[in-house]
């Protein structure tokens, strides 16, 4: 990204949404702005009063669960840029939900939201129907892969969905996100590495 | 949402939902027709080559993800008179979701189209898919939440309180596989409750 350059936030809508409703791009120009966030920062808690909306352009992000003694139990990793995270308020604050950065992150955070918005522009329910589908996805697929598959395919699941973002990932946190005890992850990967299959 | 019998699919769609576009709603319910699922009936299954939607008028439903060993791992359970399910087929086959009767149910069923197909051309039905599979998404995070930050007997009184009308339908084997819960361990805690009294409730009939 040229950091020279001001971000051309109405380019990025008018593509985003591929529309050519100016008031629209206008109006969504307007609630947004590029931020840059270090690792670490969150991005939403439980106790929002709107809905919290973001567009990822770099960087690793996940949203998770807090248990009482501070773990950390992932729902989802996000990283392809690109990736909008559109959460409806009932969707952080009925389940507890967080979302923090897991490296630098590029971001636009857009408030109010889409789901402010669209009682004044009706397409944007549309986007937000297809805008949710790749959450819906991943929170199922995990879903079924912890039900299904056993614990070294969940790893190589883990391998082909996250290949790009291994690094950015403790071994801890992806044992505990696969439902795998750390030693177990352990001997998984030496078995991997001997069949020359662990790419991480 | 109350629900009265003899069914008017109409009426019920007006309650169900935001809008109140009459074309849209006659349209919808030119493509709906009320059914009788008995227990044990699939409502959907992956392979599916339609999306599918369904509004629950009575009954309960489950909707879960088969283990290879044929154990039924239960998303969520669904009781709620005029509670709307309208899963894409990819939706359906991408997980690999099953939906099927616990008891006998009523449902209306749409034939031959879906919300998603039909709001290309009445885009007022774009609000109504939202607001409808939003309680979807957010039961599963909170399904989730009770997993991560609750004791075995929390778990428990969370089940109690958000599926009470239903807690003696569901078999108690079921019932701790959901929660997490080995059934032995169940089977303390309710006996604890009970002895606790008023924490477990005389059955309620569904009407």
């Amino acid at each position: 990204m040229d950091n020279k350059q001001p971000f051309d936030l109405h380019g990025f809508f008018r593509n985003y949404l591929m529309t050519d409703n100016e008031a629209l791009i206008d109006r969504l120009a307007e609630c947004s702005r590029l931020v840059k966030r270090k690792k670490g920062e969150i991005l939403f808690s439980p106790g929002v009063t709107c809905s919290s909306t973001i567009f990822l352009l770099e960087g690793v992000i996940k949203t998770y669960i807090r248990s009482p003694d501070g773990t950390e139990n992932t729902l989802a990793f996000m990283f392809r840029p690109g990736t909008c995270v559109a959460m409806h308020e009932d969707m952080i604050n009925i389940p507890k939900t967080w979302c923090k950065t897991m490296s630098p992150c590029t971001l636009i955070e857009m408030s109010p939201g889409p789901y402010e918005l669209a009682d004044e522009f009706p397409e944007l329910w549309k986007h937000l129907v297809t805008g949710w589908r790749p959450f819906y996805y991943g929170m199922m697929d995990k879903l079924r892969v912890g039900y299904t598959l056993t614990a070294k395919e969940r790893y190589l699941w883990f391998l082909d969905k996250y290949a790009p973002i291994i690094d950015y990932v403790p071994q801890a946190e992806i044992a505990r996100f696969l439902g795998i005890k750390p030693q177990s992850l352990s001997r998984i990967r030496n078995e991997l590495a001997e069949e020359g299959r662990d790419r991480s | 949402m109350k629900i009265e019998k003899p069914y008017d699919i109409s009426k019920i769609l007006h309650d169900l939902f935001i809008s109140d576009d009459e074309e849209m709603i006659s349209a919808v319910a030119s493509h709906c027709h009320i059914v009788t699922k008995e227990k044990g009936d699939t409502i959907w299954a992956p392979g599916a080559t339609e999306d599918s939607t369904t509004i629950l008028l009575d009954g309960v439903v489950k909707t879960f993800i088969l283990s290879p060993d044929g154990t039924e791992n239960t998303l969520t359970f669904w009781f709620k008179p005029g509670t709307f399910i309208c899963p894409t087929k990819e939706m359906i086959n991408i997980p690999e979701i099953w939906c099927v009767a616990l008891t006998q149910c009523t449902l209306i069923e749409m034939v031959g189209t879906s919300p998603y197909k039909m709001a290309e051309d009445i885009p007022v039905l774009w609000k109504e898919i939202v607001l409808g599979t939003l309680p979807f998404a957010v039961r599963i995070m909170e399904k989730a939440r009770v997993g991560y930050t609750m004791e075995a007997k929390d778990r428990y009184l969370w089940f109690l309180d958000t599926f009470r009308p239903i807690a003696n339908i569901i078999p108690q084997n079921e019932i701790a596989l959901y929660l997490g819960i080995q059934p032995q361990s169940l089977s303390r805690i309710r006996a604890g409750l009970a002895e606790e009294q008023g924490v477990t409730p005389p059955p309620r009939k569904i009407t």
